[in-house]
């Protein structure tokens, strides 16, 4: 006797591709068939469609028992059951029949489709929802969309799969984190969405633990009236992340791996030794290098690798009617593409959950874990990755290693040492970050007086992380060197933990359905931080040696410590109405109050409410009954407030004591403290205010599904620093931050799918278009401007702010000097404004805004934004008898891009190394005047490379083939002789393709500013750099096969 | 049923559990960072909060730069050097020395800024000191010291820009104040300064050696009615000295007060007058003859002076002193393997006297050599750290528009002719404190009202007590300057600008006394050669920055003719 049965619980993605499903989601999901012995005979069968088409993988079962089989690829199936059994056919897109066995031997069946997309369930905040009744903007992807791809979190493979969620990685470093933005930045402030994992709620770094392979459904709320359930937090957005179950029947054991390469998508090109001598010769007017003898090293190749990642994970799935249980472990291994960089993570997963009576089951999920990352002083200005600006420019005439073998010194003075040999010196041991967590929760639900459910539920969240660092003495130059050792240690700890208890009451009452739910939210978080820094202990590159130690306290030593601690809790009160009438409108409502200890004496609590109206137009009888096309089609309308307490912490809220304010007493310093400015004690949570309208609709029997929608978003009481007038007494640097701004941002967003199937061929074509726009409305007053907090003076130029965020503009706008092409003779720069009485042909002509016969800081404006007109993604895949392909784009259309690198790499003084090639040797000659790069200026008279302008802006556009995947099941006729249930193998690749005009290295740049130690756990990027190219490490091309296999 | 029912009622109740006592579930203050409200409850914390108000008067916001610039640079004792050249017309300081007295000037803007921090930190003490946890005696000494704080510094406000805004009787200003009028903001100051005078010892021991006592007090007191009598005084279209009267005669006895209690309060003449300018052996003296002064640390290489408000601090050593020097000592050039080299690690060479200060003393008057160094006559010395030995120092006209330079704060050991050494070894020159309020200022004060109110020859006493001590500072004595047998009033205007030359009183003495426009009026600036014009009225007054007028939305309102 066979018995089998197939994991599906929650959402399992839209109708999409069901064809396709026979070839490939059996074998990715369906179990292997037990022998287990049961009363009864054989009962066979041929499963078919409407079309009379066999079904592959119809999980059949016996009705209350644990024995059940799938049908196999001609949707043939044998199983053994009584003549009282009730045989149960399920399967995806399908409904389900159930047949009683009777006296029939042979029981063939057809199953109807089913309008499966919109009976999916979707995980929203506190509760599950059918897909069919949101009334909110809720995105859903399934976890099999997800599987797969070789990335570290689901964020990275979310890319282009959600309308309006705008995710771009900061960097191609391995555990480099992604900038995700849901409808738009609504702050200048923090505007990263919070993540809620198994009703857990945390940052969006929390995702860099799970393994991809352990995600079930993926949601994102989008709108207001989606996220107010989650009150002071959920105004930038909320992504849930629901971890898979147990499953009911045998135990299924899965195994998926890939190994694969990885090798930088794109390096701009430095100008090769030969060039470079030939430069220098150039523009110092005699002959400095032989460009015949000199060597020619590509630096960024030569500390560049190709970077092997692989991939394992190990799950076992099953259970029975009362108990299920999911325990997976998964292990990723990842090198970056520089040298010396790399991502280990270790994670295991132990879900479970028990029926222990009737009305009462009990449950945990828990994952636990691990991993080691290094990676660079990533996108510092002055401590460079990459060796083209800054401390680590270096030189394309010297060799990387000399005859003898050993690293080749500058062969210019006053440079960097070897950038290999920098890399060697940092061993994969320094530098290094480890980070333990722990998440999980565990939870009972009772069932009572037959409509109520009450949930009562603990999570905890414990992490520990620890960042290590050793700094050998070294002597390349007389520059770059480290004349004492130094040892840093940094250890945070953090532990959060949530009790979260809801009541449900569900009725059906004739035509009118209500849902309601209530709960209370308590949660607290504990965070603390020590970091140690020593120097000149011994001098010794033995890792055993690399610790702080009492005995190497020698009194030259120089220690210091460091370190923070922070507290927090909330409490909250939320409630949500559904009310569907005649399942045509729907009404939802929800309210939350949060009571938090951020804030103080009468802002403590804040209420967060919430209204949508859907009405679904194709349960009208007009509509259902003339226009058959139309499958479903619902209008949706919705209003919220929600919050941002993200934005604050103790320092802007209370009022600080600083010290330091020294006055001689008696001829002697004393330490004066006190605070500098009155409390702020008025800050309150950022208030979001979100319009929304939508229309889902699904198309000729489902074939054809989209969803539209358009929405506006208010954020007020944005928290920005007010200078005050000087009367008031406070010192510039302490302003106070008071809730004074407000930012709009209105957009549309289209998602679209159509599937269809030819005979055995099988296709899905669909795709997400977003369209925002943002705008500053108010600052602490309409002239302020408000900089970021860091990023002046790059590279050592007198830059002055990199963005700046003013009224009327969008936030963290560019600002500089416009520039009208290139001067291309006398006459031309006689008649114009010019710079400086240096100006020549050649330079950049600067546009005199202000028309004053003079280009000065006047004429500096507004140059660029960092948003994009548009971002979108579209995915295409086909099935056809046991091959797959899915191929995934990602674009963004109309950004721009500032690039301060080039103040380097175009830099012609002399001094800097590296430039790039083809633009610099094309720069502007009377006899080379159509081109855009100017004139090779030592002097840099016109400050051509040296302030910001127009002419570092390029256009960001890019159309990326993010992941593509050709896969084959090995027939299933072949492996039920290795009681295999399925095996595919697959090969695929990511960021295969780029197509875009953008010179440097990668146009996907994210927030720019770096966390410039190396240590994970210290710095936020700043949120007002965004779209800065500092040449941070590019995006890893990734080649890679892969194997599925379960039994 | 039961079991269900119980179970849910357990829940529910652990749930609600955190709303019953959420208060103090949601009550969590900042970890390892001090809060203000929870801050002036403890003896030690209230004195570093008072130490916090010290710190801004020696900004240079306030007294280190500011007040002299206003008090001398733009007065017809001094020009503002400290540029090679002498000319660079973007300096704050040149503006008013050439009275181009502009809202614009960022001087202004930093001076009211910078004083106004300094009252803001009075005001957290006098709002916030928990007088009840805070022991009486300190809490008595940290609120008289707050009081007279912001009684100084609301003084000094008036004295250059009227009336300013006033804070609520509890709390702060918010910048919604508008300004009240000179004999509003001077009611404040006195109420400050009666309640100080309650509250401060009359004598601190050496260990409080620097922090207010109530003498000081009752002589900013007397400075005070001083002014105000003054201003009484003045013709007055604009009307700003509304309300203003005649206090001579409590002037008079709060100086009195002050002179003949001196076994209460300790203050004397210092019979040196030049050891109130240097440190001897690298030391700084404390001289009896200081009411109040901006402390610096006492010894001479103290760094550089911190400067910033927000505690960080400017350079290595973590200096703490005033600016003052750096700002006004001589400029020095020092010849080096046949090169000049110009070493403003010196000082920047602001504050010249002029030709006409120059003229004003008795050359025999041992003040004269005290207050002004002259160009090819002093020369200076100083230690090289480095070699060991005695650097020669040249300072010429390169560095003063006027070639002479202001002594008093180019810390010079000895004033003999010839050869100086100047005090301090390397960087910067030794800190010296700013003279706020000397006794020798309290007794021409005296002479002052005596004269006003009719008693002139006890006004003829005092104003001999100074050019005594004058006389014999040094050794043997000078027979200049000679007693008066009689004064009149010019006479002792005239004493106080000899005695307090370049320590930031002229301009604010020309104005009250009613003779700016006749001293400052057509005045040639030795650099331009050009006569400054003084517009009656309007400069008895500096102008409201600009940007606080912006910043208000124009609550505040320009002084008239601005």
């Amino acid at each position: 006797m066979k018995c089998c049965y197939t994991n599906m619980r929650l959402n399992k993605q839209s109708r999409a591709t069901w064809k396709m499903l026979i070839l490939t989601f059996i074998l990715m999901n369906s179990l292997l068939v037990f022998k287990m012995s049961a009363q009864g005979s054989a009962i066979t069968g041929v499963i078919v469609d409407e079309k009379n088409q066999p079904l592959t993988g119809v999980n059949v079962v016996v009705k209350g028992k644990t024995t059940g089989t799938i049908s196999d690829i001609d949707g043939k199936y044998s199983i053994i059951a009584a003549s009282t059994d009730v045989l149960s056919f399920t399967f995806i897109g399908f409904k389900t029949e159930e047949i009683p066995v009777g006296t029939q031997t042979q029981i063939n069946v057809t199953l109807k489709e089913e309008v499966t997309a919109l009976n999916e369930v979707v995980v929203i905040g506190y509760g599950v929802q059918k897909r069919s009744d949101l009334t909110g903007a809720v995105s859903s992807v399934s976890s099999e969309k997800l599987q797969n791809m070789p990335v570290l979190g689901i964020d990275q493979a979310l890319q282009g799969k959600i309308a309006g969620v705008d995710i771009s990685s900061n960097s191609g470093e391995p555990g480099s984190n992604m900038t995700i933005r849901i409808r738009g930045t609504g702050t200048i402030n923090n505007a990263d969405p919070i993540v809620v994992v198994d009703g857990m709620i945390f940052g969006p770094d929390i995702l860099k633990t799970i393994s991809s392979s352990d995600i079930e459904s993926i949601s994102v709320l989008k709108d207001a009236s989606a996220t107010a359930i989650y009150g002071s937090r959920g105004a930038n957005g909320v992504i849930m992340v629901t971890t898979k179950k147990g499953i009911s029947g045998p135990t299924v054991v899965s195994f998926n791996m890939y190994i694969g390469n990885q090798e930088a998508a794109h390096y701009l090109t430095p100008m090769s030794g030969p060039d470079y001598a030939r430069l220098m010769n150039k523009i110092n007017n005699r002959t400095i290098w032989n460009p015949d003898t000199v060597a020619n090293t590509n630096w960024l190749k030569a500390i560049s690798q190709v970077a092997p990642i692989q991939n394992y994970e190990f799950s076992l799935r099953g259970g029975n009617e009362k108990s299920t249980f999911l325990f997976s472990s998964s292990y990723l291994n990842q090198d970056g593409i520089l040298i010396n960089t790399f991502y280990k993570r270790f994670v295991t997963r132990l879900n479970l959950d028990h029926k222990v009576k009737d009305w009462l089951s009990i449950g945990e999920d828990l994952q636990v874990s691990y991993a080691q990352h290094r990676s660079d002083y990533e996108g510092d200005p002055y401590n460079r990755p990459l060796p083209l600006g800054g401390n680590g420019a270096f030189n394309p005439i010297t060799p990387i290693y000399n005859k003898d073998g050993s690293f080749a010194r500058s062969v210019l003075p006053d440079s960097a040492g070897n950038p290999l040999q920098h890399r060697y010196l940092d061993k994969p041991g320094d530098a290094l970050n480890t980070d333990s967590r722990i998440i999980g929760n565990i939870y009972g639900e009772i069932s009572f007086l037959k409509d109520f459910k009450f949930k009562s539920s603990m999570n905890v969240d414990y992490g520990f992380y620890e960042y290590s660092k050793f700094v050998p003495i070294y002597h390349f130059n007389k520059v770059d060197q480290n004349p004492l050792s130094n040892l840093e240690g940094d250890y945070s700890k953090s532990f959060g933990w949530q009790f979260i208890n809801t009541l449900n009451w569900h009725k059906v009452l004739g035509v009118h359905e209500i849902n309601i739910m209530a709960g209370t939210e308590a949660s607290a978080n504990n965070d603390y931080n020590v970091n140690g820094n020593a120097q000149d202990i011994l001098p010794n590159q033995d890792p055993s040696l690399q610790y702080f130690n009492y005995f190497n306290s020698f009194p030259s030593s120089i220690y210091k410590v460091n370190g923070g601690a922070d507290h927090g809790s909330m409490f909250s009160i939320l409630g949500r109405l559904n009310y569907t009438w005649n399942d045509q409108l729907l009404f939802t409502g929800t309210f939350r109050r949060d009571g938090s200890s951020k804030f103080l004496a009468n802002n403590v609590y804040g209420d967060f409410p919430s209204f949508a109206l859907a009405y679904k137009l194709s349960n009208l009888s007009f509509i259902k009954n003339n226009v058959p096309q139309i499958s479903s089609l619902k209008i949706r309308l919705g209003w919220g407030q929600i919050g941002n307490s993200s934005s604050t912490d103790a320092t802007t809220v209370y009022p600080i004591i600083n010290k330091g304010m020294t006055y001689a007493i008696d001829g002697q310093p004393v330490t004066g403290m006190t605070t500098l400015a009155p409390p702020n004690t008025d800050l309150q949570w950022e208030t979001t205010t979100e319009k929304s309208i939508g229309l889902d609709a699904a198309l000729f029997k489902n074939k054809l599904e989209f969803t539209v929608d358009y929405f506006n978003k208010k954020t007020t009481d944005m928290i920005c620093k007010v200078t005050q007038p000087g009367d008031v007494g406070i010192p510039a640097k302490v302003q106070p931050y008071q809730n004074i701004g407000a930012v709009t941002n209105k957009g549309f967003e289209l998602s679209i799918n159509y599937r269809s199937s030819i005979g055995k061929f099988t296709y899905s074509i669909g795709g997400v278009v977003a369209h925002s726009t943002n705008i500053v409305d108010a600052l602490a007053t309409p002239g302020s401007i408000v900089f970021p907090q860091t990023g002046n003076g790059l590279y050592g130029q007198s830059w002055g702010p990199i963005s700046r965020t003013a009224v009327g503009y969008p936030i963290a706008s560019f600002y500089g000097y416009k520039v009208d092409g290139i001067f291309q003779n006398w006459q031309q720069v006689k008649s114009h404004a010019v710079f400086s009485p240096k100006t020549a042909p050649g330079d950049l002509i600067y546009e005199d805004i202000n028309g004053d016969g003079k280009i000065d800081s006047h004429d500096q404006t507004y140059i660029g934004s960092p948003f994009p007109k548009m971002t979108y993604g579209f995915n295409i895949e086909v099935g056809f008898m046991n091959f797959d392909l899915s191929a995934q784009f990602q674009g963004v259309y109309k950004v721009d891009i500032l690039t301060p690198y080039k103040s380097f790499t175009y830099d012609n003084t002399g001094n800097k190394y590296n430039e790039v090639q083809e633009d610099l040797l094309n720069a502007w000659t009377p006899q080379n005047t159509n081109t855009d790069v100017p004139r090779l200026d030592p002097s840099l008279s016109n400050q051509n490379q040296g302030v910001v302008s127009s002419w570092f802006i390029e256009d960001g556009s890019y159309l990326r083939l993010k992941n593509f995947q050709l896969g084959y099941n090995i027939p299933k006729r072949w492996l039920d002789k290795l009681k295999i249930q399925k095996l595919r193998i697959y090969i695929g690749g990511q960021n295969l393709l780029t197509f875009t005009k953008y010179k440097g290295n990668d146009p996907e740049v994210g927030l720019s500013q770096p966390n410039n130690t190396g240590n994970s756990n210290l710095g936020a990027r700043d949120p007002l750099i965004i779209n800065v190219d500092f040449i941070n490490v590019p995006q890893a091309r990734t080649y890679m096969v892969g194997v599925n296999l379960s039994f | 049923m039961k079991t269900i029912i119980r179970l849910i009622l357990f829940f529910v109740c652990m749930g609600f559990f955190f709303s019953s006592c959420n208060k103090e579930f949601l009550d969590k203050p900042p970890l390892g960072i001090q809060v203000a409200t929870n801050f002036l409850v403890t003896d030690s914390n209230a004195y570093y909060a008072t130490i916090a108000v010290y710190n801004v008067i020696r900004a240079e916001e306030t007294y280190s730069e500011s007040e002299w610039v206003f008090g001398d640079v733009a007065s017809d004792d001094a020009e503002s050097g400290g540029q090679k050249g002498g000319s660079d017309p973007t300096t704050t300081p040149l503006y008013l020395d050439r009275l181009n007295i502009l809202p614009s000037n960022g001087l202004l803007e930093t001076y009211w800024s910078g004083m106004f921090t300094g009252i803001y930190r009075a005001n957290v003490i006098i709002n916030y000191l928990d007088t009840i946890k805070v022991s009486k005696k300190t809490a008595h000494s940290c609120l008289g010291e707050a009081f007279f704080l912001r009684a100084m510094m609301y003084f000094d406000l008036v004295k250059v820009f009227g009336g300013v805004p006033l804070p609520p009787s509890t709390g702060f200003l918010t910048g919604k104040e508008a300004r009240s009028s000179i004999k509003e903001t001077y009611n404040f100051v006195e109420a400050d300064l009666k309640k100080a005078i309650n509250l401060l010892p009359a004598k601190r021991p050496l260990s409080e050696e620097g922090r207010v006592t109530s003498g000081a007090a009752k002589a900013l007191l007397t400075k005070l009615y001083v002014f105000e009598s003054s201003y009484a005084e003045l013709s007055d279209p604009n009307g700003v000295f509304t309300g203003c009267t005649n206090r001579w005669k409590e002037a008079q006895n709060m100086a009195e007060d002050i002179i003949n209690n001196k076994a209460i309060y300790g203050y004397d003449l210092d019979p040196v007058y030049n050891n109130l300018f240097h440190f001897v052996n690298d030391v700084k003296v404390y001289s009896p003859e200081y009411v109040f002064i901006v402390n610096s640390v006492r010894k001479v290489n103290y760094g550089f002076p911190d400067i910033n408000y927000d505690g960080t601090e400017w350079g290595t050593l973590g200096g703490i002193g005033s600016a003052i020097t750096t700002w006004q000592c001589c400029r020095g050039y020092y010849n080096s393997g046949g090169k000049v080299v110009d070493d403003y690690n010196l000082g920047y060479g602001f504050n010249c006297p002029t030709k006409e200060l120059f003229n004003a003393f008795n050359h025999n008057d041992p003040r004269f050599r005290a207050t002004i160094l002259q160009d090819k006559i002093d020369s200076v010395q100083r230690l090289d750290a480095t070699s060991g030995t005695l650097q020669w120092f040249k300072f010429s006209t390169d560095a003063s528009s006027t070639g002479y330079n202001n002594k008093k704060y180019s810390p010079i050991t000895s004033v003999e002719r010839g050869d100086a050494q100047l005090d301090g070894t390397n960087g910067h020159v030794g800190n010296l404190d700013v003279k706020l309020i000397r006794y020798a200022d309290v007794i021409l004060w005296a002479a002052e009202a005596s004269f006003k109110n009719g008693d002139v020859a006890k006004a003829t006493t005092y104003v001999n007590q100074i050019r005594a001590r004058a006389r014999n500072s040094v050794t043997p004595a000078s027979t200049e300057p000679a007693d008066y047998s009689t004064v009149t009033i010019d006479d002792i205007y005239n004493e106080r600008r000899l005695e307090l030359a370049l320590e930031g009183h002229r301009y604010f003495d020309l104005v009250r006394t009613g003779k700016a426009y006749a001293s400052l009026n057509g005045q040639i600036n030795s650099l331009t050669g050009l006569p400054l014009e003084f517009v009656q009225y309007t400069y008895n007054f500096f102008p409201i920055p600009a940007t606080e007028i912006t910043m208000t939305n124009n609550i505040l309102k320009q002084n008239p003719g601005y």
